[in-house]
């Protein structure tokens, strides 16, 4: 890092060169409302950074109307007036082709519904101007009041680049900002730009003419074609010309040599592998600490209620369906939120990308892209926050597929039922001295699910997605350190919306299920579950599962292990629960399940579809009920065939 | 092999995804035939005069990364096959 030019670069402040209007800016600020401003940039630029420093906390996070592009909002106090910043999702251009695109250009336009901005301030990264430029050149067409806030102003000396800030003021014909890495320091500066603007585009409509820009903005932003494109750079180079110069530079070494390990055909794999051990490691075992904790802790609660309250239909309304429904949507929040702030630092670092480049290779094959496979991987702990971190996605036709793939990967609530099913079943035999039975079987469940996601993916490719074929083009930025102050509010903003949206449905539905198998009689058997489980044992009796596996079934809905504690409870209130036995061992001797029964059974799980949370976690991620529901049928057609081919096949070689 | 010859006969128009590694070549044309994928291309900076060098090759040959206009972009070859650039012929893949 070179300080002189860095100084140098602040020197040469802006303010100086723009022919500003005569008249005070005041006046003009005076309205009620605080003025509307969006920001808008290339992906990468440090606009989100921008975005977290203006507002701090005061904002608030949602999706566009019917489509999953992400809206924030809030309030900022810019230099002590105030402004609502909406942060427009980051594009490389307007040509309306991609819902990001879509989205940007119908806030600047105003239209379908939304409020036109009364400044656009737009973020360019310093190190990539030419580039950036690009889509301020389409965005100049627009007459709209445009302030330029440019970022890694520090790191353009280091690359050799020097920006004569006042001469490109003067060129583009809008204030120029170049932010202060500091970020506190920017807000006189960006205020007094935006009031600029403002009275540039004022005079401008009053005399009827435009400003001061050498080149004028280019006749139609929309045109599409190569030459609208030349077109556009080479007026780009004109507006540059003696604005930014560039000396020769090599990138520093160590950063160098780091990224041709990163990218490396072998090394690259290897550090991958151990990027992703280490991110599985926490997302899978970091959080069991906390989950157990919650766990206890919920389930404490609900014991101390339970003695608390008095015996009544209220009392079990708040031990048997409330307060396990909070728990069941708090057990997911250490792994989302692990997942989420490993996810948020990985991405600004530069490596998620490096991942998804690394990983494409191999993930073309089944008809996904690189960057499926981290949400892929965290399917593996839970399915709800692997969905959530599709996002990370830019295809709309890659981002589904991997949401429906997804809960095809074994996740940690299948565990407990596996091995409950696998220790009563299969002997504790070790084959060669380290080869275990139990750990075979297990493990062939793993690739069980794995295969058929592969298969589901190719078959979706071929069919349901047929028309749009996966494509992978992606900017390669830099390496860098992430902010953590970023991937906490990232963190903080994921977590907050899966609690409101999607736990709130989660809550719902363990309360629907929870009265499901508690009225109108007392025991689960003379429940609606019960009796919903008698009606659909008919479908089973081709897989051998008994009526009551059939009921354990429908409450696994709630969450899978919850499977478990219904087998017991309903040996226990059968009055077949052996004396002296484990309910483990129960299970076997009550023969609800005979040995052809539990390995379909294994593989029914391994599978079906059976989570409310998924589904609804699906229909947030998509905005439709029509992908979860064909996940759903899908899936349990899947497991049910699948379940009767393994029942037919262990039935016959037991015989 | 589709090569067109210019006058002086040592460059060559070839698909970007035949370009060799390291080696400079300039854009001559872009493929529309996917018209989002083209304005995206366009937006990255693939227009007609822009030098354009692949860095990076993947492990089956697929995907690349490029270097152009002072950024790395990383595409599978299907993308890189819409990019038409110019070389010397002795520096095809």
């Amino acid at each position: 890092m070179n300080p002189r030019s860095t100084n140098e670069l602040r020197a040469e402040q802006v303010t100086a060169g723009m022919a500003l209007p005569a008249e005070s800016a005041s006046p003009l600020l005076l309205n009620t409302a605080p003025l509307n401003i969006a920001l808008i940039g290339n992906p990468n630029c440090g606009k989100t950074t921008l975005f977290n420093a203006l507002t701090g906390l005061r904002y608030k996070v949602g999706n566009y109307p019917g489509v999953t592009v992400e809206r924030r909002e809030g309030y900022a106090n810019i230099d002590g007036e105030d402004f609502c910043i909406i942060d427009l999702p980051g594009i490389y251009s307007l040509q309306a082709s991609s819902l990001d695109e879509q989205i940007t250009a119908d806030v600047i336009n105003g239209s379908r519904g939304f409020t036109r901005p009364d400044v656009v301030i737009y973020i360019a990264d310093a190190t990539r101007l030419e580039r950036c430029l690009y889509l301020f050149e389409q965005l100049r067409a627009r007459n709209l009041p445009l302030v330029v806030a440019m970022t890694m102003i520090d790191l353009a000396p280091q690359q050799g680049i020097a920006i004569k800030g006042a001469l490109l003021q003067r060129k583009l014909g809008v204030p120029v900002v170049l932010l202060s890495p500091n970020t506190r320091r920017n807000s006189a500066e960006l205020r007094a730009s935006i009031k600029s603007a403002l009275l540039i585009q004022r005079k401008s409509a009053a005399n009827g003419a435009t400003l001061l820009p050498v080149t004028s903005p280019e006749p139609d932003a929309a045109d599409s074609n190569l030459t609208a494109a030349s077109n556009r750079y080479a007026r780009i180079a004109s507006l540059l010309e003696g604005c930014v110069t560039y000396a020769p530079y090599t990138p520093h070494r160590l950063a160098r040599i780091l990224d041709s390990i990163l990218t490396g055909n072998i090394s690259g794999i290897c550090c991958f592998l151990l990027v992703m051990g280490l991110l599985f490691q926490v997302v899978f075992t970091f959080s069991a600490y906390p989950m157990d904790l919650i766990d206890s802790s919920i389930s404490a609660l609900g014991d101390w209620l339970h003695t608390l309250l008095p015996k009544s239909l209220v009392q079990e309304l708040i031990t048997g369906g409330l307060i396990p429904g909070i728990g069941s949507v708090l057990m997911f929040v250490p792994q989302i939120g692990l997942l989420f702030f490993m996810l948020s630092l990985l991405e600004e670092s530069g490596y998620l990308v490096r991942a998804a480049y690394l990983m494409d290779s191999f993930m073309r094959r089944i008809g996904l892209q690189g960057r499926s496979f981290i949400p892929l991987l965290s399917s593996f702990a839970c399915a709800v926050p692997g969905i959530m971190a599709t996002r990370v996605i830019p295809s709309a036709r890659d981002r589904l597929l991997t949401i429906l793939i997804a809960p095809l990967m074994s996740c940690s609530a299948r565990l407990p039922v596996y091995s409950l099913i696998i220790t009563a079943f299969f002997p504790k035999a070790i084959y060669f001295g380290i080869i275990s039975l139990q750990g075979l079987v297990l493990f062939g469940l793993y690739s069980l699910g794995v295969t058929g996601a592969i298969i589901i993916s190719l078959v979706l490719s071929a069919t349901v997605l047929k028309g749009s074929a996966s494509t992978l083009l992606m900017e390669v930025p830099d390496l860098r350190i992430p902010s953590l102050r970023n991937a906490l509010i990232y963190t903080y903003d994921r977590l907050r919306i899966f609690i409101q949206s999607t736990g709130t449905v989660i809550l719902a539905s363990s309360i629907l299920l929870w009265s499901l198998s508690r009225f109108p009689g007392e025991t689960m058997q003379d429940s609606f579950a019960g009796m919903l489980g008698h009606l659909i044992e008919p479908l089973f009796r081709p897989l051998g599962f008994s009526w009551e596996v059939c009921i354990a079934l429908l409450t696994s809905f709630a969450a899978r292990e919850v499977f478990v504690s219904s087998l017991a409870t309903l040996i226990e209130s059968s009055g077949r629960h052996v004396p002296g036995l484990s309910a483990l061992e129960s299970i076997r001797s009550a023969e609800f399940i005979n040995f052809p029964s539990a390995v379909a059974l294994l593989v029914f799980f391994v599978f079906a579809c059976q989570c409310f949370s998924t589904i609804v976690v699906a229909y947030k991620e998509t905005r439709s009920w029509r992908w979860p529901a064909l996940m759903f049928s899908g899936m349990a057609l899947l497991a049910w065939v699948c379940s009767f081919i393994a029942y037919t096949i262990t039935k016959w070689s037991v015989a | 092999m589709e090569s067109n010859k210019n006058p002086d006969g040592h460059r060559s128009l070839v698909p970007l995804s035949r370009l060799a590694l390291n080696v400079p070549a300039v854009i001559r044309t872009v493929h529309r035939t996917d018209r989002e994928l083209a304005d995206t291309l366009h937006a990255l900076g693939a227009v007609e005069g822009t030098a354009i060098e692949i860095t990076r090759r993947g492990l089956f040959g697929s995907p690349i990364i490029v270097r152009i206009k002072r950024s790395h972009v990383a595409m599978r070859t299907s993308e890189a096959s819409l990019i038409m650039v110019e070389t010397s012929l002795s520096k095809m893949r």
